[in-house]
């Protein structure tokens, strides 16, 4: 039984819940339909496949006299790294790191930008001011030192790579969703919330916040690349996964690097970056429409 | 009059965020571990302790911190440790000019990319033409400045030999560089347009335009447009920050002795005054963008207009 | 449409710019006796007291000149410098120099014997805190001086007759001090100019700014921008100024090997500072005229933490270091002609060698470990392999990790990547198992690399503190007979390699690319290259 004076109630005619709704609506979208098809496809195949014992190769296993080799050569899918290793097999081991972080490091920035922006926005008044000092304080500070303070305080420790991530990332996430409930806060149905009686967590959370989804779902897709690639950044200053073991960053770090002599190095490892991303980005097109209320009566 | 005392209580704020920002940054500096005179070949001791006597490193941390402040109230941010015989006034005087020029070229190019693809996308919301220049914006974020700047420095500058490959000398040589920064920031630039745009296009107001019969372009640019950058222009603080602070990779990738390197190197080489020089000039650079951000959203947005007044 | 628009305007613009082709910086450079060098990174300074980077000496080598110079072609001659001719006593202990009368600095004063007293004076003393006074420590007491255990400098080996004679005195027998001698650390400095600006201990003044900047070398300081460029012209006043062929040398800091190769691809510089090991077989097999592979006094190796177990047990520690293959190091992974070393000192012209004591020996590596109780690996603790970052570091320690796990059965050996300055700090405290190190010599002498090992020098950072060795080479430093003292050496070297507080990978080469215009540019093991002799003629005259 939903509350009886839920916004949402007021925006769905039809009376069947929001999530089912939209559930509804994306499988209307082909693009996003597919896009989900191959990001599920993509994370079974790294997660599922190095379970199957000896479906892949050993990722860190080098074979010198066999490096550099091109794609189908030497048993070699996808060629062999400057070592000899199988890239192939180092891409699947790869995304896994790169998948595990960049959703869980998201997720974090996610919620914490979202709930500190629009609590900031919301309260307004000096609250709002300092909140927003504080975010300008935490853009300046040196990044990279801090990173290295805490890896020497506390090892190379997962949660801490999580930590560093997730404290740069939600700044910039606190500044969009602040700016769109700005403009949201002095609209009708928030007043008219608020004349209601209503809580302010029921105001942000259930009659604001949604409204903020647009922006928020595409800044979050945009965001998961970003991590993926400050993941290997934060490897070479020592913390986060650590050679021999991979991550799609590194790889295309490393294909960078051979982009003259080894093109495939680089090739393989951007194509399941860019599709992963790609199809990430058509399911968050394909969500955003489907959560936009006031689109679907249309 | 409201105005400028918002403003001036704005300022307020920003300075106590900056004498924050440094008090914070002075102290955790200090914390990395490894000195500025540790080197390759590590020197003996006793020449250590006289190279740090020297510099005044040897005396507690909060003599050395109020002697900083001191010197900054006057406008001295001391010498650097890494550039020797170098003030970080004049090493961050001499990097500036070229990172504005890069960074200024990529906000333009970053635009230039962003806002036309973003509004053609949504204009055009789930046909051809919007996958497809969205897909062509995602190829900006998937392959990143590692990868993007050397292949632009292949392709254009050894294969095509239209611009030069590395260095500053002639005036074409900001192209490159800000193109790299520009198909990067060009990319969030037109994802976060075609959102904003989709965002607005869905209001009644909008609806209430279309129904009168006002032309897509009218709607596009003359309704929709203002309220559609707001994402937009929330990220463009950062942004520009950024790109103004000069960017690392593109400096090495180019050969650019601009400020980004200094941000860095600072960091790897313990300079403890470039550090806090940098991180000063960062932190008045994103306070500024910020508050102008703020200021440009409220133009932005009729209705936070008449809450202010 | 996006796309027809796309094609139509790069189609224009490859119209409007092809048809104008771009006349190359170092062709004209060249034409202009105009030298474009990629010197790696952005110097330190431009004072030879306070420089100690590679990059940094190659600056000062142009700026200054010292007693005695380098040869263009051999590493072992020494060309007159300042001094004109020396001579030494039948122990090498006490040398004398004769300087040159038309010797003068770049604004025109002479150049004095007191000069060279005054900058030795400078660089020892405890205040200035130079990172390299330790290279003057062969003077009689510049040891006690530096470290303020005595105050008067005139008790120092350092004494002249006249304005033209040099008298210096050592602490040893240094039949090798010549080569010593032409290390930047003995370069000289003018004391009006850093007395203008500051006192003989100011550690940087202004005095280092183009138009205060004062030399004697070859070229004087012309133009300095951070992280863009040294660029220095002949210096009018140079005694040998009719030999210098070239006008102009730009110094460029170009830290990316990737970035420098690109540069010199596009025509923008001379030469470049390294090359990627992942283009050392591109070059070869493209342009083998311009790529130059060649032998430098540098040894790559591993420290050993001896205080940690089981790294304490040398048994242990050999079987470490017999299970690696270097030859496929050298050949698949460095690529650049590496020599896979055999010991630690690498060989030079100078007549030492040392023994071979280690090899590929999986099997013996094998017995060993057993030995140390620790059969195909069982049981072996786990311990990091910490390696600055950088990809070659990497790749040459995820290598070493999987042929240790394979020859040995050992798979507990983590890798451990860590900043620059973390990583030196790992180090001087001790706080690593295994650690990446490199070591490249100062002059050409095996001493440079073996005095590091003695107990508690600053450099030795391992834990390991044998007496006999030191002994060894105390007694070595008493010899003036050069073979007796370089079988000594060898035979301290022996005990170094027999408890291994370090393991020796290959010993460097010099890995760059040279444009065919660059003149007198020969393999050199210091890779110290006199400019003055340097010249520029394009490719095309130097056939005619």
């Amino acid at each position: 039984m939903p509350d009886p004076i839920s916004a949402n109630q007021v925006a769905i005619e039809s009376g069947t819940s929001l999530g089912k709704d939209a559930w509804l609506r994306l499988k209307k979208n082909k693009f996003a339909v597919l896009g989900l098809f191959f990001f599920i496809f993509v994370t079974l195949l790294c997660f599922i496949t190095p379970l199957i014992p000896g479906l892949l190769a050993d990722p860190d296993s080098t074979d010198l006299p066999n490096r550099g080799l091109p794609p189908g050569e030497g048993g070699f899918l996808m060629g062999s790294d400057s070592l000899g290793r199988d890239l192939f097999s180092r891409i699947i081991y790869g995304g896994r790191v790169s998948l595990g972080v960049g959703f869980l490091a998201t997720l974090v920035s996610l919620t914490i930008g979202t709930v500190y922006g629009s609590v900031s926005a919301y309260v307004g008044g000096r609250t709002d001011s300092i909140m927003m000092r504080i975010v300008d304080i935490l853009y300046a500070l040196p990044f990279m030192i801090i990173v290295i303070i805490l890896t020497t305080f506390f090892g190379n420790e997962l949660w801490l790579l999580f930590l560093a991530i997730g404290a740069v990332e939600w700044l910039t996430m606190s500044r969009i969703v602040r700016g769109q409930v700005l403009s949201l806060k002095k609209q009708e149905f928030v007043e008219a919330a608020r004349s209601l009686g209503l809580s302010h967590a029921n105001i942000i959370f259930r009659h604001i916040l949604p409204n903020t989804v647009g922006p928020v779902i595409v800044y979050t897709t945009l965001t998961v690349p970003a991590v993926m690639l400050l993941e290997s950044v934060l490897s070479f200053l020592g913390l986060g996964v650590q050679p021999p073991a991979a991550s799609w960053g590194s790889l295309i770090k490393e294909g960078a690097d051979h982009m003259r002599t080894s093109p495939w190095l680089l090739a393989f490892p951007s194509l399941f970056f860019s599709l992963s991303i790609f199809s990430l980005n058509a399911v968050g097109d394909g969500l955003r429409d489907a959560l936009d209320v006031r689109a679907s009566k249309d | 009059m409201d105005q400028t005392r918002y403003i001036l209580s704005r300022l307020g704020q920003s300075l106590l965020a900056l004498f924050c920002i440094i008090t914070i940054t002075f102290f955790i500096a200090r914390l990395a571990p490894g000195g500025p005179f540790n080197d390759d070949k590590a020197v003996p001791a006793h020449i250590q302790a006289k190279m740090e006597a020297y510099y005044g490193l040897d005396k507690p941390l909060p003599v050395q911190y109020i002697k900083y402040i001191g010197n900054l109230l006057t406008g001295d941010f001391g010498s650097s440790f890494g550039n020797k015989g170098f003030t970080v006034a004049e090493v961050i005087a001499q990097g500036a000019p070229i990172s504005l020029a890069i960074g200024l070229g990529g906000l333009l190019f970053a635009l230039a990319i962003g806002i036309p693809l973003g509004t053609l996308a949504a204009s055009r919301k789930n046909t051809k033409t919007d996958y497809f220049s969205m897909s062509f914006a995602m190829l900006g974020i998937c392959i990143p400045t590692f990868v993007v700047g050397p292949l632009l420095a292949i392709f254009f500058g050894l294969r095509l030999g239209w611009f030069n490959a590395w260095g500053w000398f002639q005036p074409t040589d900001w192209i490159l560089p800000s193109l790299t920064l520009g198909i990067y920031y060009g990319a969030y630039i037109a994802r976060l347009t075609r959102g904003g745009m989709l965002e607005i296009l869905g209001q009644d107001y909008i609806r209430t335009a279309r129904a009168k019969g006002v032309s897509q372009f009218n709607i596009l640019f003359g309704h929709a447009f203002r309220g559609g950058i707001i994402p937009v222009v929330n990220f463009l603080g950062p942004a520009l920050a950024g790109l103004i602070s000069g960017s690392f990779v593109v400096e090495t990738i180019f050969g650019l002795d601009g400020l980004g390197q200094h941000f860095i190197t600072a960091a790897t080489n313990r300079d403890y005054p470039l550090i806090l020089g940098t991180v000063f000039f960062y932190a008045v650079l994103i306070i500024t963008v910020n508050f102008l951000v703020d200021l440009l959203q409220v133009w932005l947005n009729p209705r936070l207009r008449a809450a202010r007044a | 449409m996006i796309p027809k628009f796309l094609f139509l305007s790069l189609t224009l613009a490859s119209l409007s710019f092809s048809s104008c082709s771009k006349t190359s910086r170092v062709a004209e450079a060249t034409a202009n006796k105009h030298l474009l060098l990629a010197n790696g990174s952005e110097p330190k300074a431009l004072d030879p007291a306070l420089v100690s980077a590679v990059g940094d000496a190659n600056i000062m080598r142009a700026l200054f000149e010292g007693l005695v110079a380098n040869h263009p072609s051999s590493d072992t001659i020494v060309e007159p410098g300042v001094a004109e001719s020396w001579s030494s006593n039948d122990e090498f202990t006490v040398w004398d120099f004769k300087l040159r009368k038309d010797a003068k600095w770049s604004n025109g004063d002479p150049v004095t014997a007191g000069d060279f007293i005054y900058s030795y004076h400078r660089m020892l003393h405890p205040e200035l805190a130079s990172p390299y006074a330790s290279m003057l420590w062969f003077i009689k007491n510049a040891e006690e001086f530096n470290r303020e255990e005595i105050s008067d400098f005139s008790k120092v080996g350092l004494e002249s007759s006249s304005d033209h004679d040099l008298r210096i005195t050592l602490k040893n027998p240094a039949p090798f001090f010549l080569q010593v001698l032409k290390h930047t650390s003995w370069l000289p400095v003018h004391q009006p100019t850093i007395e203008k600006f500051g006192t003989m201990t100011d550690q940087f003044t202004l005095w280092q700014r183009p138009g205060n900047h004062v030399g004697n070398g070859p070229f004087k300081l012309d133009s300095w921008k951070i992280n863009r460029s040294v660029e220095v012209t002949p210096n009018p006043h140079y005694w040998d100024r009719d030999i210098v062929k070239l006008k102009k040398i730009s110094f460029f800091p170009i830290p990316n090997e990737y970035t420098e190769e690109r540069a010199f691809s596009d025509n923008q510089v001379h030469n470049t500072y390294t090359v990627a090991p992942s283009l050392i077989p591109f070059y070869q097999k493209h342009h083998p005229e311009l790529i130059k592979i060649e032998p430098y006094a540098g040894s790559y190796f591993y420290r050993v933490n001896v205080n940690q177990k089981p790294l304490d047990d040398p048994k242990v520690r050999r079987a470490l270091a017999l299970a690696i293959d270097r030859k496929s190091i050298v050949e698949q992974v460095t690529l650049g002609g590496q020599i896979p070393a055999t010991a630690f000192t690498p060989p030079s012209e100078t007549g030492y060698s040392p023994d071979p004591r280690i090899s590929h020996d999986p099997e013996e590596a094998r017995r060993l470990l057993a030995e140390a109780g620790y059969p195909g690996g069982k049981g072996f603790p786990e311990i990091n392999l910490t390696y600055n970052t950088q990809d070659s570091h990497r790749n040459i320690a995820v290598s070493i990790q999987d042929m240790w796990r394979r020859e040995l059965g050992i798979g507990t050996i983590n890798l451990l990547n860590q900043e620059w300055k973390v990583f030196q700090a790992t180090i001087i405290d001790e706080k690593y198992d295994i650690a990446r190190a490199g070591w490249i010599g100062d002059y050409t002498d095996p001493t440079t690399f073996l005095n590091m090992w003695r107990p508690g020098e600053t450099n030795n950072n391992t834990g390991w503190a044998n007496e006999v060795f030191a002994e060894a080479l105390e007694s070595a430093s008493y010899l003036s007979d050069p073979n007796a003292r370089f079988e000594k050496l060898r035979e301290a070297e022996n005990i170094l390699m027999d408890d291994l507080p370090i393991i020796p990978l290959y010993w460097y080469t010099r890995v760059y690319l040279k444009h065919p215009d660059i003149v007198n540019w020969d393999p050199l093991i210091l890779d110290n290259h006199p400019y003055k002799h340097i010249d520029l003629v394009s490719a095309s005259e130097q056939k005619n």
